[in-house]
């Protein structure tokens, strides 16, 4: 019926290398960007949504940890950490020239090309924002098949301190921001000016004529969406069923490979692993239980 | 015998002999993938000439599909990590099909597991008609599963009662893969041998149970999993040792090997061959790291054949050795 299951398909080639750290920056309380660059050889190129398996030698955290690329930046490949535990605590307390290792570029990313599709709407959810910078940074460089005009982004965050998150996007394009409890200022306006109260989807739904310069349709939608899992959820089940969808999605890993079957997650398709046919899954071929029906309003 | 194979083994000095035997089967270095860290081959395949491997031990096979556990699966440990995948596979048909995309040459040992001993005999049963298949390991051991597995492994009496099915199912070599979690793992060994077993397997991963410290709940979505890892080689090398001693069996030795130096400790303590599995997890280019080691490793401990350090251990170590045993034959 359509490329997609192809194009999900085809994990590229990945290397395991040594690194050094050269800057860790705290975003928010739980969010640290990790600039990186090769000791000796660059790995290779990534696409939009693969990630890499960063491994501290030595210390007290056995397995890699997986994350998303936020862009490659020159020979900088730039991660974006959320502490979650020992192992991302561990790495958040890296210092520059401290050594790691980075296995990939591993799994299946976003789309270059979604069929059909003239515009890009990305859907960030928070800390989880990461992998729709490494699409609008590919964008930008002309590796995808959309300009930097047809993509439209709704950053969805829980409180107004994390729109620092918006940095994720800003070398590139300003994210239309919407904040689920939302600070006030003196004259109980919402903080940030121009924020939308509520989720990233709801902002999306709210403002959608306003997402484009011009109309456009369902089906020449794509919509890349990042974030928490019930995020994920309510935009499979609610952008219509004529736009194609695509999630990055989370959960813990061990090998990141394919190889032990420590990520999987139930779709139509039956288990796949987050490792290799994901994390990004899209609606089409994995959810299609979930999207709504013709002529359903959503 | 070296210098007649072409290519997948330049990788070997011509000076040092890593081939091994195990009872009637013989493979060309004693490096293994363990089975359930290495799937069915097809990823390795990407960035592994699995003819380097002595063997790919095959995912746990039932006689139909298992989907496994739901939600989390895997949690690191100190050294280590907890799974609990649930034995999820293809069933034995479908596994048959996947191993005709690997390539010639690689020596297949498919591991069986059963709900019951006759789904053990009839998985044994259908790998034994391919020609693909050089040798069964009975997974006895599996602790994340409520029937089968680690239930019929930890008695004696199942241990036989199995292994006697299975050997009466088949006429390839046949493994047997016991647990740590045992109070007598010689008793079992020794009941896999009466029943026969071509040889052991030792050990498989203990169980465990990791909480989740910022809902003090269970990580597992199983609540227990398998520990492995860096953690179990102790116990492992233990599990080796004792059934060394007590059982006239080649043995397999598995648990927490992550390197040339691992490799030399189980064979010190008694395996033939050696299986490595988390640390593959960890590392995907683990065998080429211990290939690359090996022979270095035998030779800097005096030793021109990987065999003959086997069980070295039991005799006073390094001093055991004899001129005669393969200290410069190479030189």
């Amino acid at each position: 019926m359509t490329s997609s299951i192809a194009d999900l398909a085809t994990p590229a080639p990945f290397a395991d290398l040594p690194f050094f750290v050269k800057d860790v920056q705290a975003l928010t309380s739980d969010l640290v960007l990790l600039d990186t660059v090769p000791a000796e050889f660059l790995p290779p190129d990534a696409r939009p949504g693969q990630f890499f398996q960063i491994l501290l030698e030595g210390g007290e955290v056995y397995l890699r940890r997986p994350f998303s690329l936020v862009a490659r930046l020159g020979v900088v490949h730039r991660f974006a950490v959320r502490v979650v535990g020992r192992g991302t605590s561990a790495i958040a307390r890296l210092r520059p020239g401290d050594r790691l290792r980075l296995l990939g570029p591993l799994g299946t990313g976003f789309p270059l090309a979604p069929p059909g599709a003239r515009k890009l709407l990305l859907l960030a959810g928070g800390v989880g924002a990461a992998p729709l910078a490494s699409v609008l940074a590919a964008v930008a460089q002309g590796k995808t098949a959309f300009r930097t005009s047809d993509v439209a982004i709704v950053l969805g965050i829980r409180r107004s301190e994390e729109a620092v998150l918006a940095r994720l996007f800003r070398p590139w394009a300003e994210p239309l921001l919407a904040v689920e409890r939302p600070s006030k200022d003196a004259e109980g306006k919402v903080v940030p000016p121009g924020a939308f109260p509520g989720t990233a989807l709801d902002a999306a739904f709210a403002r959608w004529q306003e997402l484009w310069a011009e109309p456009v349709s369902p089906e020449e939608i794509a919509v890349f969406v990042s974030g928490p899992k019930p995020m994920l959820e309510a935009a499979f089940r609610r952008l219509p069923q004529a736009a194609r969808v695509y999630g990055a999605f989370e959960a813990p890993m061990a090998c990141g490979t394919g190889l032990c079957r420590g990520c999987v997650v139930e779709t139509a398709v039956g288990n796949v692993r987050l490792c290799r046919e994901g994390p990004v899954l899209s609606r089409e071929v994995h959810f299609p239980h979930l999207a709504p029906r013709e002529g359903d309003a959503s | 015998m070296f210098s007649s194979e072409s290519d997948g083994s330049r990788w070997i000095p011509k000076s040092v002999d890593l081939s091994v035997s195990l009872g009637p089967l013989r493979l060309a270095n004693p490096v293994l993938p363990a089975s359930g860290t290495f799937g069915y081959g097809l990823e390795a395949m990407e960035w592994l000439d699995l003819r380097r491997l002595g063997a790919v031990v095959l995912k746990s096979t039932s006689l139909a599909p298992r989907p496994g556990h739901r939600g989390v699966r895997v949690a690191e440990t100190p050294c280590g990590m907890l799974n609990a995948i649930g034995l999820e596979n293809p069933g034995v048909r479908e596994a048959l099909a996947l191993v005709e995309r690997l390539p010639e040459g690689v020596v297949l040992v498919a591991s069986i597991f059963g709900s019951t001993e006759d789904e053990y005999a009839a998985v044994a049963e259908a790998f034994s008609h391919s020609p693909r298949i050089s040798a069964l390991e009975i997974n006895l051991s599996c602790p994340n599963v409520a029937e089968g597995g680690l239930a019929f492994g930890r008695n004696p009496e199942s241990v036989a009662r199995v292994t006697a099915r299975v050997r009466a199912a088949t006429s390839l070599p046949l493994w047997v893969k016991l647990s740590p979690d045992t109070c007598d793992v010689v008793a079992a060994a020794k009941a896999a041998h009466a029943a026969g077993a071509d040889a052991l397997v030792l050990g498989n991963t203990m169980p465990g149970l990791a909480v989740d410290r910022r809902t003090y709940a269970p990580v597992l979505a199983n609540v227990t999993g398998g520990l492995s890892g860096p953690a179990l080689k102790p116990i492992s090398l233990r599990l080796v040792y004792e059934v060394y001693r007590h059982v006239p069996l080649p043995i397999v030795g598995v648990g927490g090997i992550s390197d040339a130096g691992d490799v030399l400790e189980f064979l010190a303590v008694g395996a033939s061959a050696v299986q490595v599995g988390t640390a593959a997890l960890r590392d995907p280019f683990v065998f080429e790291r211990i290939f690359a080691e090996l022979p270095a490793a035998l030779r800097a401990a005096g030793v021109d054949r990987a065999a003959s350090f086997v069980g070295i251990a039991h005799r006073g170590g390094l001093r055991a050795l004899t001129p005669s045993e393969g200290r410069g034959e190479a030189e």
